[in-house]
Formats: C-alpha cells, sequence, structure tokens
C-alpha cells in the first residue's frame, strides 16, 4: 500500500470513528447519561478538529467550516465551551455562505450568553400578610417593599 | 379493468440487520438497528411492510406510480426483549432512530446512494451522502397527520440548508406504515 491510500484510508477512518462517536453521544444523552455523553462528544470533537484541520491543509475551505463547526458542538456539549468558541470564531474566518455564517454567529452568541457572569438578580415586591425571611428568620411587616438580591441580602 | 402491471407498486424485502453489511466501512449504521426492531416489534407486524412514495428519485426499483412497498424483516435473535428498550429510551427517539434505520435501507438500496458521514451542527445532526455531496435529512412520526407537514418541513430545511447543498428527504410514518422520499435541489433565496 503506497504512502497516498495509506493517508486516504487513515483519513476515512477518522471520518467513520467521530461519527459513530457523534451518533453514540447522542445516544448516551438521550438516556441521561450525560457525563458518558460529555466523554464521548470530547472525542469526537477531537477526532473532528483533526479532520477539519486536513481538509484546510488540501484547501477544502467548505469542507474545512463544516468540520469546524461540527467540532466546535461537540466541544460545546462536552461542555468545553471556550474551546467551542474558538473554533466557531475559527470557522466564520473561512468563505462560508451567509446562512451558514449566520448561524454559527447565532452558536457563538449562545456560547457567550452561557459563559458571561450572571447578572444580579433583583426580585422586589411587597410583603402582604408578613413573612420570614428564611434565612435571618426576619420578620416582615404586612405592607412593606422589600428587595431581595440574587446574594440573599434584603 | 385489470390493473396494469406497470402500475403495480413494486416490493423489496430488506433485512434490517443489513445494515452491518450495505458499507462495512460505516462502522455506525449497525447503531440503528436495534430501535428499528424495537419499534416495529410493538406494532406486531413481521415483516414490517412500508409503502414509501418517491419524488424525484431515480431508481430501477419505482414502479410507474412512483411507489415501492418495503418490508422490513429481522431476525429474532437479533434483539430479543426488545421492549425492554422503551424503558431506558423515551418512545420518540426510538421512533426518530427507527427512522434512521429505515432511510438508510430506502437511500442505499433504492437511490444507491451511499452514507458517509454524520457531523453535529448545533444540537442537530447532519447525515452526508456521497462524501457531502448530498444531505439526507431524516423524520420519524407515529402520527399519519404529521407526514405531510413534516415532510414539507424537512424538504424546506434541504432546499435552504446553509451548506448550498442538494439533497435526499426521508420522513416515515410508523403507524400507518407509509414514507416519503425525495430529493431536492438547493434553493439560493
Amino acid at each position: 500500500m503506497n504512502a497516498i491510500s495509506q493517508n486516504q484510508n487513515h483519513a476515512a477512518d477518522l471520518l467513520q470513528r467521530k461519527s459513530l462517536l457523534i451518533i453514540q453521544g447522542q445516544f448516551q444523552k438521550a438516556l441521561g447519561g450525560h457525563g458518558e455523553a460529555a466523554r464521548l462528544f470530547l472525542e469526537a470533537a477531537l477526532l473532528e478538529e483533526k479532520i477539519a484541520n486536513r481538509f484546510r491543509q488540501e484547501g477544502k475551505p467548505d469542507d474545512a467550516a463544516i468540520s469546524l463547526f461540527s467540532a466546535a458542538s461537540c466541544y460545546k456539549h462536552a461542555g468545553h465551551l471556550p474551546k467551542a468558541l474558538a473554533l466557531a470564531e475559527d470557522a466564520l474566518t473561512l468563505d462560508l455562505t451567509a446562512d451558514f455564517a449566520k448561524e454559527i454567529q447565532e452558536f457563538i452568541y449562545g456560547c457567550k450568553q452561557i459563559l458571561m457572569p450572571a447578572a444580579p438578580r433583583t426580585l422586589r415586591g411587597i410583603v402582604r400578610k408578613g413573612a420570614i425571611y428564611p434565612f435571618e428568620s426576619e420578620v416582615l411587616a404586612e405592607g412593606e417593599l422589600v428587595t431581595i438580591t440574587a446574594d440573599g441580602t434584603t | 379493468m385489470p390493473m396494469n402491471e406497470t402500475q403495480a407498486t413494486s416490493t423489496q424485502r430488506y433485512f434490517v440487520e443489513s445494515l452491518r453489511e450495505i458499507n462495512p466501512s460505516i462502522i455506525w449504521a449497525p447503531f440503528f438497528i436495534n430501535p428499528a426492531i424495537a419499534l416495529m416489534d410493538s406494532y406486531a407486524l413481521k415483516p414490517f411492510p412500508c409503502t414509501v412514495a418517491c419524488e424525484n428519485i431515480v431508481s430501477a426499483l419505482l414502479s410507474a406510480n412512483r411507489e415501492i412497498t418495503v418490508e422490513l424483516d429481522w431476525l429474532a435473535e437479533t434483539f430479543p426483549d426488545s421492549h425492554r428498550i422503551f424503558q431506558t429510551l423515551q418512545r420518540e427517539a426510538i421512533v426518530e432512530y427507527a427512522a434512521v434505520a429505515v432511510a438508510f435501507l430506502v437511500v442505499t438500496n433504492v437511490a444507491q446512494r451511499t452514507i458517509t458521514e454524520v457531523t453535529l451542527r448545533g444540537d442537530k445532526a447532519d447525515y452526508f451522502l456521497e462524501s457531502r455531496k448530498y444531505l439526507l435529512e431524516i423524520s420519524g412520526t407515529e402520527n399519519a397527520e404529521q407526514l405531510t407537514s413534516r415532510h414539507r418541513a424537512k424538504v424546506h430545511q434541504v432546499q435552504a440548508n446553509p451548506f448550498g447543498k442538494d439533497g435526499y428527504v426521508f420522513v416515515c410514518c410508523f403507524s400507518n406504515q407509509c414514507a416519503r422520499f425525495s430529493f431536492h435541489r438547493f434553493v439560493n433565496a
């Protein structure tokens, strides 16, 4: 077997292995095995990234973009959001259709939303019948205006 | 008036286990065998008949009415106690997996296309045929009323796919043993 056909066989093998891992990852997720699903998606992501690099080296940017976004999606399912974000942004640098670019931008926005620290949440209301604030056992008077912030202060 | 022979729907029988052999290098296709057996077994129809209405599909197996009946069979020993899968996996997911199995059998045997790869796009799996030349959109349902609307939605997805590729759509309704299989060109909006 010459070097070219060996190389082609290796590429085909990578495609099939990562396809199997994606299918298995989705199946584990459907079963509720999120830990195992994350492990499978991570393995798939690593292979898909290799596939993307191969396409890029072969001068096939369309295929590279498909694999890069697939790798990014796998990393997201594996819980590796910064890596997912980096690959999606890398995919955007390639020559994409407007629809594909839009879809990747939406994915990036979704990742950033998850990565952003949660803004403080504030609940405001009026005590109706008198209540005991659970952490301090503080009795609140009826009609009193209270503000409860996410860190538990009143 | 007797039915013209060319008008009769042709029938082909496929074993679900043949997913292991249709292309041995596609190591992930057999993954869909067990869910398909479990679902079809739950209808107590063996072989499980499925009338596939085809649109824009080129195949010598199709009769003039563009239909084919596939009889899906399996070996009893392949997945004994198949009903147990319903205790671990939601029926909706089993229906989708079963639809993938039937789609792969029909795409391979009727349209003579080779399934090559699956990629992930967000939460969605994309099936590719012939080294990413074509997309394959698949859906399964047990609600006969949804067959047309699901097919329409999938056709729209293929025609507007972000890769700009042509593609096939396969939607299977298990409750009335019907499916729709079609080919569509990418529509540049």
